[in-house]
């Protein structure tokens, strides 16, 4: 685990008093949340504020993070001189750095401390949580998310998934473990919607069941369909004829081109509905044809021929509602 | 060390929901944190049972609690404070969503 300055993280001194740490906190809160944040990265930046911002505003963990971050850096900060961890023993180092081992010591404390603490919440009064004693623990949920494209969601899709997660090994040290999982998405999935890998979270203690992997489900952005929910827009051009006059054209669709039936007199922005074409499931979603009016452009003698002929046969002035008249 | 895992999926929807319990647990809080947010109308149980322990939820339910929860907890504001602006978030994504349909 790289060892994280809590104090650049939220860009105060090391002095800083609670009330500066909270505004820092609020400030960079206010950029990087993911609910209301734009910026690129801001889920990563945020949960190194969170962490951050959780140490320094408890003044028992802050004192202790100020005694780890001073064995690593040098006192008050300074880049670690040569000879700076002489006299101090490390647990557990097995050839990482040893500034390192000590950081994943102190959070791995800090961090099964709180869990811990909650689990005792959790079961209340009536729970044995004796010192010492041999405890099962249910494995923590993880949360991550998955993007995937509007195709594989109509089709289904199976996604190689690339996790790196902290396993205890047989002596209970922690290590990283990468796995690959296989998960196989069902076809007609929502945006927003959770998936779960039952069992893929963390590995139980004790005798207690592992946790569950938790995904949402995030698309790509398609160049042709807009999506909500199961329901799909797209924007079908047609020419003014087949707009004034009526007929049937071709429309893409997830399943293959269909033909549609456009109605005479039908307006720039109008709405067909094809039921059922949008993504599957029970029910299926529909597919919303917006109509786009496109002109073809007046670049050869016979266009401009006939458009000064539609001029004349029409009279047209689509800006009488406006009082001119012409 | 690397080992591949094939598994199935299970969408978190009307025939696989998540148990009050889940969902405390997922947003970090007490179940009857969760009982606070239904009888205010933050959050919606899909079936309407007088036996908070019979409550479950689905994914949008799952996403706007844990959503609730993240705001409380990183902008220290109040119940109804995080539900406004988790109303106005959503607000905010479906006309975003409206303006590129255009």
């Amino acid at each position: 685990m790289e060892f994280k300055d809590y104090y650049k993280i939220l860009e105060v001194p090391r002095e800083a008093s609670q009330d500066d740490i909270r505004k820092a906190y609020r400030k960079l809160a206010r950029k990087y949340h993911p609910d209301v944040s734009k910026e690129p990265n801001a889920e990563a930046q945020m949960r190194d504020i969170n962490e951050a911002n959780d140490v320094l505003r408890d003044a028992e963990k802050r004192a202790a993070y100020d005694g780890v971050a001073a064995q690593v850096s040098g006192a008050n900060g300074a880049a670690p001189g040569p000879g700076w961890d002489q006299g101090f023993e490390f647990s557990g180092a097995n050839g990482a750095e040893p500034s390192q081992a000590e950081f994943r010591d102190f959070m791995a404390g800090l961090f099964k401390q709180a869990a811990q603490q909650r689990r005792t919440q959790e079961r209340g009064q009536g729970f044995d949580a004796g010192r010492g004693q041999a405890q099962n623990f249910r494995g923590e949920d993880h949360h991550a998310d998955i993007e995937i494209t509007l195709e594989d969601s109509f089709a289904g899709v199976t996604r190689e998934l690339s996790l790196r997660s902290v396993q205890l090994d047989a002596k209970g040290q922690p290590q990283l473990v990468n796995r690959t999982l296989s998960v196989k998405i069902p076809a007609g999935v929502k945006a927003g919607q959770m998936i779960r890998l039952a069992g893929q979270g963390m590995p139980g203690e004790g005798s207690g069941a592992a946790g569950d992997l938790f995904l949402t489900v995030h698309f790509a952005a398609h160049p042709v369909y807009q999506i909500d929910g199961r329901d799909l827009t797209m924007k079908l051009p047609i020419t003014p004829w087949e707009a004034a006059l009526g007929g049937k054209v071709h429309a893409p669709t997830m399943a293959g081109a269909v033909e549609v039936n456009i109605a005479s007199g039908s307006k720039q922005g109008g709405k067909l509905r094809l039921r059922g074409k949008g993504l599957p499931g029970d029910p299926p979603g529909d597919l919303y044809l917006v109509l786009d009016i496109v002109w073809p452009p007046a670049d050869s003698e016979a266009t401009r021929a006939a458009y000064e002929q539609l001029a004349k046969a029409a009279a047209f002035n689509p800006r009488r509602h406006l009082g001119v008249s012409a | 060390m690397s080992n591949v895992t094939v598994c199935a999926a299970v969408l978190v929807d009307e025939q696989a929901p998540v148990t009050i319990h889940e969902l405390a647990r997922f947003c970090d809080q007490q179940i009857e944190w969760v009982v606070t947010l239904v009888d205010h109308g933050v959050l919606q149980s899909l079936k309407q049972l007088e036996q908070p322990e019979l409550w479950v939820f689905t994914s949008p339910a799952v996403a706007r609690a844990r959503q609730v929860a993240r705001l409380q907890r990183e902008f220290d504001v109040n119940l109804d404070a995080a539900a406004l602006i988790a109303d106005l978030m959503q607000e905010i994504g479906q006309l975003r969503a409206a303006l590129s349909n255009r």
